[in-house]
């Protein structure tokens, strides 16, 4: 359906799924084998996808890295 | 000169159209704050998540409100505790954990009580990565 190593999760109806990959949600038709993204976080990367058994919420996980530069003067 | 990194992992929910497909409204944070979560899985009412917490030299499971507010340790030890999932009818928790010195299947009460192994598939060589509960049914996939 998708060459992506993702984890798919089902929705209720049992013909459609939802999945992350590289930071993006994408949704998955089986029967008509449509593949789209649907959700996009742009610098915040989607990660650890879920949905509510009653498909009304979607849930993930958001990774955030920072890194500074410091120079420490030793002299002192 | 030196570089620091700080990573963060936190959750955040939105609003989703199952018959469109598509979400509306912005997402919201469920948590916000210097810890890294990661595999939320929320419980069959909808009302309280379960995931796992990375701490400094171990993995547990915590579980809070769907609002991200009451906290609560479901497992606090040494071992590396992953994958957490709801059973079908939100009572226990099933998620893989070294503590057995191998990563197996345990399962426990929503309120921390009651661990118990459910697997011993090391011994074959079996590796326990990503747990799945199936919606409505008591049987478990790994």
């Amino acid at each position: 359906l998708a060459d992506v190593d993702a984890y798919p999760v089902w929705l209720s109806d049992s013909r459609r799924l939802i999945f992350q990959e590289e930071g993006k949600a994408y949704i998955a038709d089986i029967v008509t084998k449509r593949v789209q993204p649907f959700f996009d976080e742009g610098q915040d990367r989607v990660r650890s996808i879920g949905i509510a058994r009653d498909d009304s919420l979607i849930y993930f996980s958001v990774y955030q890295s920072e890194s500074d530069i410091w120079l420490l003067d030793l002299r002192q | 000169l030196y570089v620091q990194t700080s990573q963060q992992s936190n959750i955040k929910a939105v609003e989703f159209n199952p018959k469109t497909g598509k979400v509306s409204g912005e997402p919201v944070w469920v948590t916000r704050g210097d810890r890294q979560i990661s595999r939320p899985d929320l419980s069959p009412d909808g009302k309280r998540f379960v995931m796992r917490l990375q701490r400094r030299s171990q993995d547990d499971l915590v579980v809070f409100n769907r609002d991200g507010t009451n906290w609560s340790d479901i497992t606090n030890d040494q071992f590396f505790d992953r994958y957490p999932r709801w059973s079908p009818d939100g009572r226990r928790i099933a998620f893989a954990s070294d503590r057995s010195g191998n990563y197996e299947i345990w399962t426990i009460n929503a309120d921390g009580t009651g661990l118990r192994q459910l697997t011993f598939n090391s011994e074959r060589g079996a590796v326990i990565s990503h747990l799945v509960a199936r919606r409505q049914a008591d049987t478990l996939s790994a």
